[in-house]
């Protein structure tokens, strides 16, 4: 916990902005992004990392001050602090809960978009900055939510409620080092299914699952001077558009990834798609060097 | 060639040529400060390094939940970029310091087909003549 909240006062006030407002958009060096999100990626990892336990220990403190309020009572009002330093520091535990929680972050952004940077910056010429959006907040964060189904039934589940929520969380371009021009962009459908269901012994016991479907979609547009088309049509299970202008050849690929849970996709995801243009391609032979 | 041997790119190959700053020793090439690896004491070149550092089971592809993130650094960039290809992924190389160095990740290089054809056409023209 205490890691937790020396991470959040080390960041700078650019960076706390940023975690207020869940929002990145704008010009930027790949370096100095990840720059920028690591110690905010850091600080939601700690962040994630100490809430559960942090949540246990209140509740452990708010049961043991009835406990010491009893004993107090009973046996010496002179053991009345006690209780009172114990009710304070659940007080204090359950407010540094609850604005954590307030500033948790997607692991979208730590997981994927970071990686993404660190693999695209390879690929650029030192000191070119790519256009980025990236929305920070959860995927099933209230303003994110589309719609709420009818209750129903299945098996064991009395009753089954299913919220959707669309996040369009992460865009962005920029020109590589080859000439070429990508575009990129992640939606993610998540489904949220909240079913109850009444136990043996009376209970009722609601779980929560997720259902996500991630539509990666990118544009990746090849310079003739540097790469030659060897094939267009698309593999199975690919969606691929290809447009020829006079000095590119443009590649619009789209690829859908299921996932039975709300965690991140795998990044290497985008890779294969953004790779998908360039297996299409092999160098272009420099004029006059052929032979 | 007289810098740095080593590729940068991740979906495409192109030169670096940077000011030499050692050697590595595992492969031998010439490199320049960039593409030394920290973690081996500057000692090996990063794409070196990646493929010993990744023998299976060694370093995990991506962490999950709370755990440890990656560094994002150059290590964690070339160890994911010879995962990357080890996986299938055939790099193009288009530039005009082709490397044996990458030849087992079947790079495309337009260079590197010229060469290889003449290659295995030369010997036989020179029997042929004497």
């Amino acid at each position: 916990m205490f890691k937790a909240l020396k991470a959040f006062r080390s960041l700078s006030p650019e960076q706390k902005a940023l975690l207020e407002t869940k929002k990145v958009s704008g010009e930027y060096e790949p370096r100095g992004l990840i720059d920028l999100l690591r110690p905010i990626a850091e600080y939601d990892r700690l962040s994630d990392k100490a809430r559960t336990p942090m949540g246990c220990t209140t509740a452990a403190l708010f049961v043991l001050s009835l406990a010491l309020l009893v004993v107090a009572a009973n046996v010496s009002l002179f053991l009345l602090p006690l209780p009172l330093v114990s009710f304070g520091g659940a007080v204090f535990l359950l407010v540094s809960v609850l604005r954590l929680r307030k500033l948790d972050l997607s692991n979208n952004f730590r997981q994927v978009a970071m990686p993404l940077f660190a693999v695209l910056k390879e690929d650029m010429e030192p000191g070119a900055t790519m256009n980025v959006r990236i929305d920070l907040s959860p995927p099933t964060a209230k303003a994110k939510k589309t719609g709420t189904a009818k209750p129903y039934k299945e098996g064991a589940y009395y009753k089954v409620v299913d919220s959707t929520f669309v996040d369009s969380w992460f865009g962005g371009g920029t020109r590589l080092a080859d000439g070429s021009l990508l575009q990129w962009d992640v939606t993610d459908d998540v489904v949220e299914s909240a079913r109850t269901k009444r136990t043996a012994r009376g209970k009722h016991k609601t779980k929560t699952k997720y259902r996500k479907l991630s539509t990666i979609n990118v544009t990746v547009a090849l310079p003739h001077k540097e790469y030659a088309v060897t094939h267009l049509q698309a593999d199975e299970g690919e969606k691929v558009k290809v447009r020829e202008s006079e000095k590119r050849t443009t590649f619009h690929l789209t690829k859908r990834v299921k996932m039975k849970s709300n965690d991140p996709i795998d990044p290497l995801e985008i890779f294969d798609i953004i790779s998908e243009a360039y297996k299409r391609v092999r160098p272009a032979v420099a004029e006059g060097s052929a032979s | 060639m007289t810098g740095c041997e080593c590729k940068s790119g991740f979906f495409s190959l192109r030169d670096c040529d940077g000011a030499p700053a050692g050697s590595c020793s595992a492969c031998g090439r010439t490199v320049c400060s960039r593409h030394l690896s920290p973690a081996s004491g500057f000692t090996q070149c990063l794409d070196c390094h990646a493929r010993a550092a990744q023998q299976p089971g060694e370093e995990p592809a991506r962490p999950k939940g709370a755990g440890e993130d990656p560094a994002l650094d150059d290590e964690w960039t070339y160890g994911a970029r010879h995962r990357f290809y080890a996986s299938g992924y055939a790099p193009i190389y288009a530039g005009s310091h082709y490397n044996r160095y990458y030849d087992s990740y079947d790079t495309r290089s337009f260079d590197e087909t010229e060469t290889g054809e003449t290659e295995t056409e030369e010997p036989a023209a020179g029997f042929g003549d004497s």
